[in-house]
């Protein structure tokens, strides 16, 4: 027997456990671009951009989340200055998170006179988040796959509009990765992202006003 | 006064200038946020100005006229990448060409021994043959999976051809006394990808390209454990040179037709410098090189000869060199 299950009860479903655990879910889509400094051994330091694409899944209590990240990452070619360089390489990743909310009792930004603040204003939540990551990449115009982990860390803030189902977290990354065919990979970067909260639509089903 | 956060203003000014600004639309702020981080991507590419080109050398081999079993172009291939090589800015005396006769083991001995003498550390050695190549396990099989025979390159001693066999191991033993610490090996021979040793990676294209092919799964799992393994002695590491083959470990390579009067691999490398230059920065990398030419050769020597397939090789590592200015 076929048995079919709509997108939305799917995550009604899905979510149900989390909510019961007092734990909020929210899927963001997230978007970052950094520059990522690579040296292999005997030669120098050369920056490479880089961009990513994720998509993270977020549970997250009153003071500390956690958050399953997949997504796709394309690093360009270094600069070629004294005849070498660094390939570009892209792949997909899995990241692994925890976070940390600073500030559990949210604050609103704006204050008296805010004129939003009648309805609540827009909440600025701050935090702090680590992940481990494993890559996998292709070194660009080649077939060579390679793997490798990588731990993140960043400060991030959210922006929670009032009456939103949709909130932005703003990050400033900075991660290394452990590579064995380099000595030295970090990077230091920049992502936005928009989160869909899935607490705040089943609070609105919940009272009718979807 | 507007801030950043909410687009609204400080409290305590509300209505007193009479200034009633907008709330900034909050997924406004996305757009600069990812302009920036964009900006933070593409600012690398900057650094690409300037390579300032180390010097140069090349030992450039090719043997057709082999006692038994001659090929048509190998010795035409040697030819023509020499003289792009000093088109190029190679060094004029640091760039040898040996051709049949004149390409013998012995003669290597010395050609290295005169380049070790006169390359610097900063400097680019590239070693190219063009020729014979085959496999054998003389010295005992070596390590399964990949690489469970030794490779040769055949120069021009003796008789036949198996006397000028020259080992994998043998070759990297013989270019690692250059000091250049950017060094490119490109082999244009049959079974010549086995002369690519360990890397942390995994080349997901079979040592036969016609033969079977695991899956993205099986290719991910030999990755991970790739990354957990020690390296295996052997052939050219990824760490000591990167290498560009004509066909993987269980290939042949190909002379080409009579229009193309060069082996099919060596016939798109001459086409790099005006090719090759994949990123459009003006110079052509190892890497590039290779790009272009896998994908001419599997785009339309492949097509065209179905019967006669194969796929160049590139050994893995971060690190790329370049090979010459692009026209």
């Amino acid at each position: 027997m076929k048995i079919s299950i709509s997108l939305p009860l799917f995550f009604v479903i899905a979510f149900f456990p989390p909510q019961a655990l007092g734990l909020d879910f929210s899927q963001g889509l997230v978007l970052g671009g950094g520059t990522v400094f690579s040296r292999a051994p005997g030669f120098g330091t050369k920056p490479q951009g880089m961009v990513e694409a994720e998509l993270e899944n977020l549970l997250s209590g009153r003071s500390f989340g956690g958050a399953l990240i997949l997504g796709l990452h394309s690093a360009a070619p270094s600069g070629i200055r004294g005849g070498y360089g660094y390939r570009g390489w892209e792949g997909m990743h899995l990241r692994l998170s925890g976070e940390m909310y600073l500030s559990p009792a949210r604050r609103r930004v704006g204050g008296e006179g805010n004129p939003d603040a009648a309805s609540g204003g827009m909440l600025l939540r701050p935090g702090f988040g680590a992940a481990l990551g494993g890559f996998f990449s292709m070194y660009r115009h080649t077939e060579i796959l390679f793997f490798y982990p990588s731990l993140r860390l960043q400060p991030f803030a959210d922006l929670i509009p009032p009456r939103s189902l949709v909130r932005l977290r703003f990050a400033l990354p900075v991660e290394v990765f452990f590579r064995r065919d380099l000595d030295v990979s970090w990077a230091v970067g920049l992502g936005a992202a928009g989160v869909f909260r899935w607490d705040a639509f089943m609070e609105k089903r919940r009272r009718g006003r979807l | 006064m507007r801030r950043f956060f909410s687009g609204v203003r400080a409290p305590g000014t509300a209505g007193a200038s009479g200034d009633a600004a907008a709330p900034l639309p909050p997924a406004a702020l996305l757009v600069p946020a990812i302009l920036t981080a964009a900006l933070l991507a593409v600012l690398p590419a900057g650094c690409a100005w300037e390579p300032e080109l180390p010097e140069r050398f090349a030992l450039i081999y090719g043997v057709a006229d082999y006692p038994v079993n001659p090929l048509k172009f190998p010795d035409d291939d040697a030819q023509a990448l020499h003289g792009l090589f000093l088109a190029k800015g190679f060094s004029p005396d640091g760039t040898i060409l040996r051709t049949n006769a004149a390409a013998t083991k012995t003669q290597l001995e010395a050609d290295i021994d005169a380049l070790a003498a006169r390359a610097g550390r900063n400097s680019l050695f590239v070693f190219y043959f063009s020729g014979h190549g085959g496999q054998d396990s003389a010295d005992g099989p070596e390590p399964p999976p990949q690489d469970a025979l030794d490779e040769y390159i055949y120069l021009y001693d003796g008789d036949g051809v198996q006397q000028g066999g020259l080992r994998d191991d043998e070759l990297m033993a013989r270019i690692s006394r250059i000091p250049s610490r950017q060094k490119v090996v490109i082999i244009d021979a049959c079974n010549s990808g086995g002369f690519i040793g360990w890397q942390p990676g995994v080349d997901t294209v079979p040592p036969d390209y016609g033969g079977y092919k695991p899956g993205a799964l099986a290719y991910s799992a030999e990755a991970f454990a790739r990354y957990f393994a020690r390296p295996r002695g052997g052939d050219i590491p990824y760490d000591q040179a990167i290498v560009i083959t004509a066909a993987g470990e269980r290939e042949s390579s190909y002379d080409g037709d009579d229009s193309m009067k060069h082996g099919v691999f060596t016939y798109y490398l001459l086409q790099t410098p005006r090719r090759g230059d994949l990123n459009g920065d003006g110079f052509v990398t190892a890497t590039e090189a290779y790009g272009y030419v896998k994908k001419q050769i599997d785009g339309i020597w492949n097509l065209n000869q179905p019967g006669a397939r194969f796929f160049p090789r590139i050994s893995g590592g971060a690190l790329d060199f370049v090979l010459f200015e692009a026209d």
